[in-house]
């Protein structure tokens, strides 16, 4: 079984995502939203659309599709609150995304992780080492390692790891509620065995970023990787299905 | 599905150490996924000042390997460009600091190209994000449409170009690889670029090498697909 937590239902794409996913063999995925179609200042009126159009694409799928709901911290923290648990409350939505709104070592991070903690749900956090300069809010695995310090109890998903390489993992290596997924970048050889060898194939969950992605190329690292077969179901669905509930 | 890889490489890359970085580790890996032949540069001559040495280097590691042919780095700055003897050379002027469109640049590429020669540039070797951040090579995107058109008879092999780079290059002499090509229609993609310009080059061990081949199985036609897997490349570059 395989199980992709990380794909992008961007303004009518998601049909197209969820036929590729099929035809690639991915018995399940999550819809992460249009994340970044407002920028990185998204309004609650946005947040919410944005949220709508999930709904709307996770209930086509819902044989094999959950959503993440998305939120931007910097908005009024009631209208963050009741958005957040407007979403969780419906079983379309299984978590929380957050990509470049606010730096996650911001207080105003903390409302958020408390219904979280609240709820038993995933965190799934947008990060990333960039040699080329970071958004002004940007994260990255120092910021989530800081997060994940806070709030000891709240499962987190760190995005990207071949984003944030081998310095990223070793960020969050002691942090033991933070799971990193697979997706980010290029095919690079290599990270997946590091990360494994590093923190333990429990902790690496398989993601693709589609359709910034293809399938197949994320997929290879997964496959081509020097792990062994159990460490590689454990990746590829079954550190999700326990992360997630489903 | 047989595939010849133009874009391989083996030595220590001098930021990281990759799994298969070693001939005897890579062509074993490599043929595990129908990849039995290819273009191989050398992971340390884009630093390296004794290019001459990493050449020979190069050589003696492919040397055993037949169908893997080593693909020595040439640079305007060095003369023994004009004692090489293989077909296909590599240029990294981003890495080595100078510009394809220099005069020096131009009369080498011609007087090369008048000999038979094939050029291969690499653009990059790593997503610029990743870099070290003390060295940010800049690819010289830019500088390939003009430098293709100096020599109009010649192939110019392009590696490591993303899609929206390669739609950028009109010269008919221009081709391409497909380790860093990922739009998410990656099949439209492919039918749609220049027939008989794309090559299949993996970017191992840099990368996966199965993930260039997932891209020729997602529905390419099989006589698409094995023309980007081999027979493109064949075509350009003698047996």
């Amino acid at each position: 079984m395989i199980l992709d937590i990380h794909t992008h239902n961007f303004k009518g794409q998601a049909d197209a995502v969820a036929t590729a996913a099929i035809a690639h063999g991915i018995d399940r995925f999550l819809f992460l939203g249009d994340v970044l179609r407002y920028g990185d200042q998204a309004t609650q009126e946005q947040i919410r659309q944005v949220n709508n159009e999930t709904l709307a694409d996770v209930r086509r799928y819902y044989d094999r599709c959950r959503g993440l709901c998305f939120l931007n911290p910097d908005n009024a923290t009631e209208i963050v609150v009741e958005e957040a648990k407007r979403c969780l409350d419906m079983p379309e939505f299984i978590g929380i995304k957050m990509e470049i709104c606010t730096n996650c070592r911001s207080t105003r991070m903390d409302p958020i992780m408390e219904i979280l903690e609240e709820r038993n749900a995933i965190l799934l956090h947008h990060s990333w080492y960039k040699a080329t300069g970071k958004h002004r809010f940007e994260s990255d695995p120092s910021d989530i390692a800081d997060l994940a310090r806070r709030f000891p109890r709240v499962k987190i998903v760190m995005a990207h790891l071949c984003g944030v390489g081998i310095r990223g993992v070793e960020d969050v290596a002691d942090c033991q509620n933070v799971s990193i997924d697979t997706s980010g970048s290029q095919p690079e050889a290599g990270l997946v065995e590091y990360a494994v060898e590093r923190i333990g194939a429990e902790r690496i969950v398989y993601g693709s970023d589609a359709p910034c992605r293809t399938f197949g190329a994320q997929l290879a690292k997964i496959r081509e990787a020097d792990i062994t077969e159990s460490q590689r179901r454990l990746i590829f669905s079954e550190n999700a299905r326990r992360l997630l509930g489903w | 599905m047989v595939a010849f890889d133009v874009n391989l490489s083996t030595g220590r890359w001098p930021f990281r150490p990759h799994l298969h970085q070693t001939m005897d580790l890579l062509v074993p890996h490599l043929a595990r996924f129908g990849i039995t032949g290819g273009l191989v540069r050398s992971s340390q001559a884009p630093f390296s000042s004794d290019l001459l040495h990493e050449n020979h280097e190069l050589a003696k590691a492919c040397q055993p390997y037949d169908s893997f042919r080593a693909l020595p780095v040439i640079n305007p700055g060095y003369g023994f460009w004009r004692d090489i003897q293989t077909q296909a050379v590599l240029l990294l002027p981003s890495f080595q600091n100078y510009s394809l469109l220099d005069g020096r640049t131009l009369d080498m590429a011609r007087a090369m190209a008048k000999n038979g020669h094939v050029f291969v540039i690499s653009l990059r070797e790593e997503d610029e994000r990743s870099q070290h951040p003390l060295c940010q090579i800049k690819p010289p995107t830019a500088d390939i449409q003009a430098f293709a058109e100096a020599v109009p008879e010649t192939p110019v092999i392009v590696l490591n170009a993303l899609a929206g780079e390669c739609g950028r290059w009109s010269a008919a002499n221009v081709y391409f690889d497909i380790a860093f090509y990922e739009p998410f229609r990656i099949t439209e993609s492919l039918q749609a670029a220049p027939k008989g310009r794309v090559l299949f080059g993996s970017h191992a061990p840099f990368f996966v090498a199965s993930a260039a081949l997932s891209k020729l199985q997602a529905g390419l036609p099989a006589v698409d697909a094995q023309a980007i897997a081999r027979d493109n490349a064949l075509a350009i570059l003698h047996p």
